[in-house]
């Protein structure tokens, strides 16, 4: 009766190549919510901070289980806990571990350089759609990556290292980059339809292949034994693997036999 | 009349047959070419800026207003919120209300500054570096004993306010965190 069944296939006539780099783990929200009801009630988690010019746990040289000095002191900033303080107490000084400043006698700060022995592992960079993109409508990327403890040894003793990526910055290949803080996530993880503006995602406004580069900026935080996780000064910035991908306008070709029955057809 | 009922017999059979061969295809799906295109709604960082200053200034005072009223009726932030930070706020404010805390006096903030803006289309992104001041606040429980003296009192902040919708100048709160870098407001 009908000789060949044909298909009308709205097929995207791309090429690309994806060049996967070292998977991982999972994503993790990068910092803790704070909005101005948090801030107005004390339960905004300013954990992990990074301060000017670092600060570092008074006892974190001391061998496993020796303690440290218990006593607050310097100008950092951490954890407060408006349960425990004392009314009255400033919330620089309400702190859950000691502090002192930096580079103080026998207490020099931890820095992202002495971290020689401990590297995070590099997040991937992926795309929706995957390999290609439509000019003018947005173009979704995202990363994996997690927070990720290491353990190995810190200026001489065992020590765990935990990396956090706090912040992502893309570069779109058309001369465009962005920096994100939020590693973004598919389209169907966002409950959002396919095209839909994403955090993370960018139009394309003409033909072409394009390059795209990821780097994520990670935060890193230390702890000897049972210790307090305490902020290493400075952060460390990784490449992502690169994607190239090919930007173009939806083509509507006639295919004959769908996928299943010839896979070599154009489009599958 | 023998000829017409017979064309409507096979018209009916052709049907049946296309329809048994999946030849009968629902309505075409039409795929964009191109984005229902507007122009960018900030012609400079300078703009966004200026807007996510607006925003966020009426964002805090919002705030301020429900957190006097013990953490009630906080979906009027629903101006000044997209639906995901309405949804945090609604909830951080509930606990207030559940813990019988409301506040006195004014939020303030300084130190606004651009980290990033995505200006290209006319659906703006900006997020911006700011540092909350709540010490011009008092957090009172029920019986008016000041419960508050713990907190923070500053606290950087990373922004993200979004257009409200495509093509419009003004922006809305989409999500504030704790800065953890380099603490800019001491």
């Amino acid at each position: 009766m009908v000789g060949h069944r044909f298909l009308l296939v709205t097929a995207l006539l791309f090429t690309a190549g994806i060049h996967a780099g070292a998977g991982i783990v999972t994503s993790d929200p990068p910092t803790g919510g704070c909005s101005t009801a948090d801030a107005l009630n004390g339960t905004c988690n300013i954990d992990g901070q990074i301060n000017d010019g670092g600060v570092t746990l008074s006892g974190h040289k001391n061998a496993p289980g020796s303690g440290g000095s218990g006593k607050s002191s310097g100008t950092g900033k951490s954890k407060p806990d408006p349960h425990t303080c004392p009314p009255g107490t400033p919330a620089v000084e309400c702190s859950w571990f000691s502090i002192i400043p930096p580079g103080g006698p026998g207490n020099p700060a931890v820095t992202i350089n002495d971290l020689k022995n401990f590297r995070p592992v590099p997040g991937t960079d992926h795309m929706q759609p995957n390999g290609w993109m439509v000019v003018g409508l947005d173009t979704n990327f995202y990363s994996v990556v997690g927070v990720e403890i290491q353990n190995g040894i810190l200026l001489g003793q065992s020590a765990s290292v935990r990396f956090t990526p706090i912040s992502w910055h893309w570069t779109y290949g058309d001369a465009t980059a962005a920096t994100r803080s939020t590693p973004g996530a598919t389209w169907a993880a966002q409950g959002i339809p396919e095209f839909d503006p994403t955090p993370t995602s960018h139009v394309y406004t003409a033909d072409g292949t394009y390059f795209i580069d990821l780097s994520i900026t990670f935060r890193a935080e230390y702890k000897y034994a049972t210790g307090n996780w305490t902020p290493v000064v400075g952060t460390i910035t990784l490449p992502a693997n690169r994607l190239e991908a090919s930007a173009g306008d939806a083509k509507t070709v006639l295919v004959n036999h769908d996928c299943a029955q010839n896979p070599s057809g154009p489009g599958c | 009349m023998r000829t017409r009922r017979k064309v409507v017999k096979i018209v009916v059979a052709a049907t049946a047959v296309l329809a048994l061969a999946g030849c009968v295809q629902p309505p075409p799906r039409v795929i964009p070419t191109s984005e229902p295109s507007s122009a960018p709604v900030f012609a400079s960082d300078a703009a966004a800026l200026a807007a996510a200053k607006k925003a966020y200034a009426s964002y805090l005072a919002v705030s301020d207003a429900v957190a006097h009223d013990g953490g009630s009726e906080s979906e009027r932030l629903a101006t000044w919120d997209s639906k995901a930070q309405l949804k945090r706020d609604e909830k951080s404010f509930a606990a207030m209300h559940a813990d019988g805390h409301r506040t006195t006096g004014s939020s303030t903030f300084s130190n606004l500054a651009l980290q990033s803006s995505e200006l290209s289309s006319g659906k703006a992104e900006v997020v911006v570096y700011v540092c909350l001041d709540i010490s011009k606040t008092t957090l009172l429980d029920d019986s008016g004993t000041d419960v508050g003296s713990g907190r923070p009192l500053t606290l950087p902040l990373e922004v993200s306010l979004v257009s409200r919708q495509t093509g419009s100048p003004s922006l809305i709160i989409d999500r504030s965190v704790t800065w953890s870098g380099t603490d800019f407001c001491s």
